[in-house]
């Protein structure tokens, strides 16, 4: 079973764009900021909304990809590469095996993960909401 | 609980990026989509992974961006929803009751566009006709 459990927004003021999602729609934060990073991860408890930093300014801000998350990633990849002949899905060694990237058809970019990306404690503290 | 409920990719092929996401992730179409305008252009589709919607939206030549277009989130009371989101922006324009879609269209802070609904997107029923059901 594929299930759609995660999109990600870029942004250059992650923060401030999560105090919004947490103060108007209550999201929690589901997992830590990587050290040195500014990706900030909430969810909603079933979907991920990740707040993904572009700081550099190296692509536009807004929607920029969502994730699906399947059963079996080894069968999903081969259907997708005989569907999209010539289109390969990646996996990059840097990823974990679960992992893999893909474009549909018309260019929209996937993530696909067998873990999902809520296998997580969501963070005791609301660490975003807005400071009263 | 407020939910991430729903995606919208817009895009000129609908038929073929439908098919797509049916044949490679077996999501399922939930319900009829239609054109903008009756009996012109093509039809979009609504897909499902049995709790998510992804629509797949028919889109003009010439006329929008394709790709990610919005993201939809089911909520729990709209007074209250719109009440919090004034304390961020002053525009908060609802739509009329008896609109086919959801019921409320903004965007966040930086921009991004969401579809805000009470009655959810996988059994949509204008607020007019759940009044009327009463």
């Amino acid at each position: 079973m594929a299930q759609i459990r995660h999109i990600a927004i870029s942004s250059d003021d992650t923060e401030k764009l999560a105090g919004f999602y947490t103060e108007v729609f209550g999201f929690r934060q589901s997992r830590p900021t990587p050290e040195g990073r500014k990706t900030i991860y909430l969810t909603d408890g079933h979907v991920e909304l990740t707040i993904l930093e572009n700081t550099n300014q190296q692509n536009s801000n807004g929607l920029h990809h969502f994730g699906i998350q399947t059963d079996d990633l080894d069968e999903t990849v081969k259907r997708i590469e005989k569907i999209q002949p010539g289109k390969p899905v990646t996996r990059p060694e840097s990823s974990s095996p679960g992992e893999a990237w893909l474009s549909d058809p018309l260019g929209n970019h996937i993530y696909l993960s067998v873990n999902g990306t809520l296998d997580y404690q969501p963070v005791e503290k609301y660490a975003y909401r807005k400071k009263k | 609980m407020n939910q991430l409920r729903h995606l919208a990719i817009r895009t000129e092929e609908p038929e073929k990026l439908a098919a797509f996401y049916i044949e490679a992730f077996g999501f399922r179409e939930v319900r009829e989509g239609w054109p903008p305008v009756e009996g012109q252009g093509r039809k979009s589709f609504h897909l499902t992974d049995g709790y998510f919607e992804l629509a797949i939206l028919a889109n003009a030549p010439n006329q929008s961006p394709n790709g990610l277009y919005h993201f939809g989130i089911k909520i729990d009371d709209m007074d209250e929803t719109v009440h919090r989101l004034k304390s961020f922006q002053k525009h908060v324009q609802r739509r009329p009751e008896d609109t086919s879609f959801a019921e409320l269209r903004v965007s966040d802070i930086d921009g991004n566009l969401m579809d805000l609904s009470v009655h959810g997107f996988l059994d949509y029923k204008p607020l007019k006709s759940a009044k009327e059901e009463k």
